[in-house]
């Protein structure tokens, strides 16, 4: 008090600038350390009892989505008023909606169906439908994920509307409702849209067909254009790659002169997992022009697609070379063909050049390779 | 009764596959994760273990080595389920021994089918 | 004279006001940038499911580098624990550093090790490797183990690891760091959903001094009973959700954790790869894989997420504390000395507009300014010089911030993680107040030191924390839900802002880094 005496001697405007500056942050830090204490200790108390509440409730929904969905599922159709309860609150609806999408996450087929049957028969999609039509994206994103979880179908014409959204995650969910939703063609739409995707996106799409037994290849050649951007083209080569259907081999071969190095790359490799057995010269013939990281992808390729004719193409390479990456995929490649490549594999065993000799054995020993 | 150990540490598909399994009339015993396993097998013989590669102390593929090289596990026979599908994975508990490997989402009608196979001794193809 | 110095210090403490300003108003932009940024995190981590991940044949592989010294103790558990993750594909290649101890005979028998010849090419320098080794069991056919002689850093065991590596991606880590199971399916997923390319993501670290750890797994978590850990535990806490997570809003991160990052190989290749001779060696990394970027025109970001991936344990004794703190100032003085060309110059973006210039000013001229503001305070208070009404309200004003900021940091990482009981939070707490006073001086004092012996090129060496290992669990194991390694580095810590000297004492604030 003592040392507060002299402040209180001159008023607020007599204070120089810097102390004034000072005593309102101090005062709004304080502020500041109180928010927090509270912060954490109401945000801990009403977690304990959310989470006290929401295990009860989660007991109870999987008990009886369990006797419903698995249980009896050569019975009647399911008893939909044993579930209504839980529409009472938002947060026994949210649980729910996470306990259904969970079961049709671990299991498909009846199970997956009746689910999605009893979420279309207790209006649940009525609301996340209103919810699309929410102010916040993150609202908006969570319903189109909740509605692609339980494959329900929307308005074609809504999902273009959501196709050109500022935010990434609906137009992304958009993009995947339109692919899942169009049995014949779905990936015409993406090459006429010449969007870039993502990553994620190419493996959510990945995803679509490799989990869904019903759908048959895709038509690839809308895909793998030279016109399209880089991400699009990477997705057809991972579907051809997929359906190892042969007609798509062509348009493969044709991205083989891209002027992009990775899709270059990408394209050699769906050569070796489509089997293009007739890739072969191709390949040979474009291999002293490119860079060595594509001349090593052209080796491995040729180990999975090669015929008898490539193995001496293959050892000169893997004998000239100076360079330990195209050594190391001329070697692999070598042991990959060793139904004709025996030969081979004993000269280069015999040769006094230890690395060689070191990379061969690498190639040659399962523990490393697991072949 | 034919007994069945399920090791798979996810709570929710465990208590279904529990029920499931309780439902066509056999002994369920639930190991939390390879370490509990390993004391379940030591402690008692089983006819089916339904794992999953990844567990926690030891990871599936531990266990399954585990039951190939004991003498006395030779009539326990194993099914993998899991969420991965890479052909590297497949191979490596088939090679390790797993008579089935399941993917997820698995559809419960041949789940029951691999299991039933299992349990009455006959061969089945991975 | 007298007249000299009265201007001086009248211009010495308005600058220093100026400078603690200055700094205090980037922290309040972190403290709201980090907010944002969690934010965002939770809703992505709604949308984007791990399954979708761990199901598809797309997922890239992903290679677990771990460096071990004479890790006898915990070795085989850990080890273990890296060979249980929740992910379709990767491998896990333990680099043996040389150790003296039972280390690499613990490891052979145990995962049935046997040599290989195996094709390695030393692209990145390291000291040479002796042997290579697979293991016959395979159980355990996706584990590695390098033997090669030290190399007196962990950077040149790394560097061993990724010339062995076969993924296009490595995750940096530490062989007695616990991680998380989820940890490759969470870290991967920046570099599948950014526009840019992503280089280097990194995510929380957490002290495991106290946490109930068995064969390598947590199995419960606790908050560090002891002051020093439980200081750093604060630390950190306020370094990565505070300060990491604000940088990470605008793509400005200086530094991704030694002890948990995953990295783009290619880039780490073309960048040089990690230098053995640097004490900062994480830091330098970031340096050197966002200059190269920078001089390849190619848009970039590095990413960090808020979730606890990993767990380390933190030097409980002060002589090892002092040790990496005096590691760490070295480090960072190496970085300015070796980038300072890159200061405010705008080819190099983000880098040497924002993450440079904000190092060199607040992190690394801080404890330097702070100490002779302490000078100049003892000075002037031998010459009673001192206003002490506006000293304390100046004390007051530093201290209420900075106790402020770390609390908040502490909210924040509330809204991620909340696996401490409400008591070792609040406990937490509590310590924040005695923190500026008590661990703060600490850390600037052995920063200080590290400037002076990396001026004077004093030889040092890493040095090994002996490992106390992990508290045997006394609860029975429900079932398994976490697994962490620890962590060596978190990368440089936190620094105090020098206060206006003459009128008021400095006042401990730590730093972001």
């Amino acid at each position: 008090m003592i040392l507060l005496h002299p402040l209180l001697l001159y008023s607020w405007t007599h204070l120089p600038l810097p102390v004034r500056i000072c005593l309102i942050i101090s005062v709004i830090s304080i502020g500041g350390i109180l928010f927090a204490l509270f912060n954490i200790l109401i945000h801990r108390y009403v977690l304990a009892i959310l989470q006290r509440k929401n295990k009860t409730d989660c007991d109870e929904i999987n008990r009886d989505l369990l006797a419903a969905m698995v249980l009896e599922s050569t019975g009647p159709a399911t008893d939909v008023s044993l579930f209504e309860k839980f529409l009472a609150s938002k947060r026994t609806r949210c649980l729910l909606v996470g306990e259904m999408i969970a079961y049709r996450n671990y299991f498909s087929g009846k199970i997956a169906t009746r689910v999605c049957g009893l979420y279309l028969a207790l209006g649940l999609d009525r609301i996340a439908r209103q919810n699309l039509r929410a102010r916040s994206w993150a609202t908006r994103a969570s319903a189109l994920s909740e509605l692609f979880r339980m494959d329900v179908p929307l308005d074609n014409s809504l999902l273009h509307v959501f196709l050109y959204d500022k935010n990434k995650y609906i137009r992304e969910y958009a993009r995947l409702f339109l692919i899942k939703q169009s049995p014949s063609d779905p990936l015409r739409f993406l090459a006429e849209e010449n969007q870039p995707i993502s990553h994620w996106e190419e493996t959510e799409i990945f995803h679509l067909f490799e989990h869904d037994d019903q759908r048959k290849a895709p038509a690839l050649n809308t895909l793998l254009s030279i016109s399209n951007h880089t991400s699009l083209i990477s997705l057809g080569l991972k579907l051809a790659a997929f359906f190892k259907e042969q007609e798509d081999i062509p348009a493969v071969l044709a991205l083989v002169q891209i002027p992009d190095t990775r899709l270059r790359i990408e394209a050699i490799r769906t050569l070796a997992k489509m089997e293009a057995h007739g890739a072969e010269e191709t390949l040979v013939k474009q291999y002293d022009q490119e860079t060595p990281e594509v001349q090593a992808t052209i080796l491995s390729t040729l180990g999975r697609i090669g015929s008898a004719g490539v193995v001496n193409f293959i050892e000169r390479q893997f004998n000239e070379s100076s360079s330990f990456e195209i050594k190391k995929h001329a070697s692999d490649a070598i042991i990959l063909l060793s139904k004709y490549s025996k030969a081979a594999i004993d000269r280069l065993l015999a040769s006094t050049e230890t690395l060689n000799r070191t990379i061969l054995n690498h190639s040659l020993n399962p523990l490393i390779n697991g072949l | 009764m034919k007994k069945i150990l399920l090791v798979v540490e996810d709570l929710f598909f465990s208590t279904v596959l529990r029920a499931v399994l309780e439902k066509e009339g056999c002994l369920v015993d639930c190991a939390a994760n390879g370490k509990e396993a390993y004391a379940c097998l030591e402690t008692k013989t089983y006819d089916l273990v339904v794992a999953r590669p990844l567990l926690t102390y030891h990871n599936g593929y531990e266990l399954l080595n585990k039951i190939n090289q004991d003498t006395e596990l030779t009539n326990t026979r194993v099914m993998m389920i899991s969420p991965v599908s890479n052909t590297e994975s497949i191979s490596q508990c088939l090679r390790l021994g797993a008579e089935v490997y399941l993917k997820w989402p698995i559809v419960m009608n041949d789940f029951l089918v691999s299991v039933r196979s299992l349990l009455s001794d006959k061969q089945i193809a991975a | 004279m007298r007249h000299f110095l009265d201007h001086f210090f009248d211009v010495y403490q308005n600058g220093v006001f100026i400078y603690c300003c200055a700094i205090y108003c980037c922290y309040l932009l972190l403290t709201i940038f980090s907010y944002v940024s969690i934010l965002a995190d939770i809703r992505r981590n709604h949308l984007r499911k791990n399954l979708v991940l761990i199901q598809s044949q797309l997922t890239p592989g992903i290679s677990i580098i771990a460096g071990a010294f004479n890790e006898e103790l915990t070795i085989i558990s850990n080890v273990r624990s890296l060979l249980t993750m929740n992910y379709p594909l990767y491998e896990v290649v333990i680099v043996n550093d040389g150790s003296t101890d039972n280390t690499m005979n613990s490891l052979v028998r145990e995962f049935e090790l046997t040599e290989v010849e195996f094709a390695y090419f030393p692209l990145l320098p390291s000291k040479p490797v002796q042997r290579i080794f697979k293991s016959e069991n395979p159980a355990c056919s996706n584990l590695l183990v390098i033997d090669k002689l030290n190399g007196g850093s962990k950077a040149d065991a790394i560097n061993a690891g990724i010339n062995a590596a076969s993924y296009s991606y490595f995750l940096n880590t530490d062989v007695d760091c616990i991680l998380h199971k989820d940890t490759l399916v969470q870290m991967i997923q920046p570099f599948l959903d950014d526009e840019k390319r992503v280089i280097a993501v990194g995510a929380t670290l957490r002290m495991v001094n106290s946490c109930q750890v068995e064969s390598g797994v947590i199995v419960q978590m606790k908050a560090p009973r002891e002051f020093l850990p439980a200081f750093q535990e604060i630390e950190y806490t306020r370094s990565f959700v505070l300060g990491k997570m604000g940088w990470n809003l605008i793509n400005a991160i200086p530094n991704v954790s030694g002890g948990l990052g995953l990295f783009d190989k290619e880039i780490v290749i073309a960048a040089g790869g990690y230098d053995a001779s640097s004490f900062g060696e994480d830091i330098d990394m970031i340096m050197r894989m966002s200059k190269y970027m920078c001089e390849q025109k190619q848009p970039y970001a590095i990413r960090y997420l808020p979730q606890t991936l990993c767990w380390t344990e933190g030097p409980s004794s002060l002589k090892v504390f002092k040790n990496q703190r005096i590691r760490w100032g070295r480090g960072l003085y190496q970085i300015i000395s070796s980038y300072y060309k890159l200061i405010l110059n705008p080819k190099y973006g983000r880098l040497g507009l924002i993450v440079l210039p904000y190092n060199f000013i607040f992190e690394f001229c801080a404890p330097v300014i702070e100490f002779v503001g302490i000078l100049c305070y003892i000075y002037l208070i031998t010459l009673h010089l001192v206003n002490w009404p506006y000293a304390i309200v100046l004390l007051l004003f530093v201290y209420t911030f900075s106790v402020c900021l770390t609390l908040l940091s502490i909210v924040w990482d509330q809204l991620v993680t909340r696996r401490y009981r409400l008591r070792e939070v609040m406990r937490l707490c509590a310590l924040t107040f005695i923190e500026p006073f008590v661990y703060h001086p600490l850390v600037m004092v052995f920063a200080l030191w590290g400037y002076v012996k990396q001026f004077l090129k004093v030889t040092s060496h890493w040095g090994h924390m002996q490992r106390k290992g992990f508290a045997p669990a006394t609860i029975p194991v429900p079932s398994l839900r976490e697994a962490g390694p620890s962590l060596r580095e978190a990368g440089p810590s936190l620094r105090e802002a020098g206060l206006p000297a003459g009128r008021q004492v400095p006042s401990p604030i730590e730093r972001l880094p």
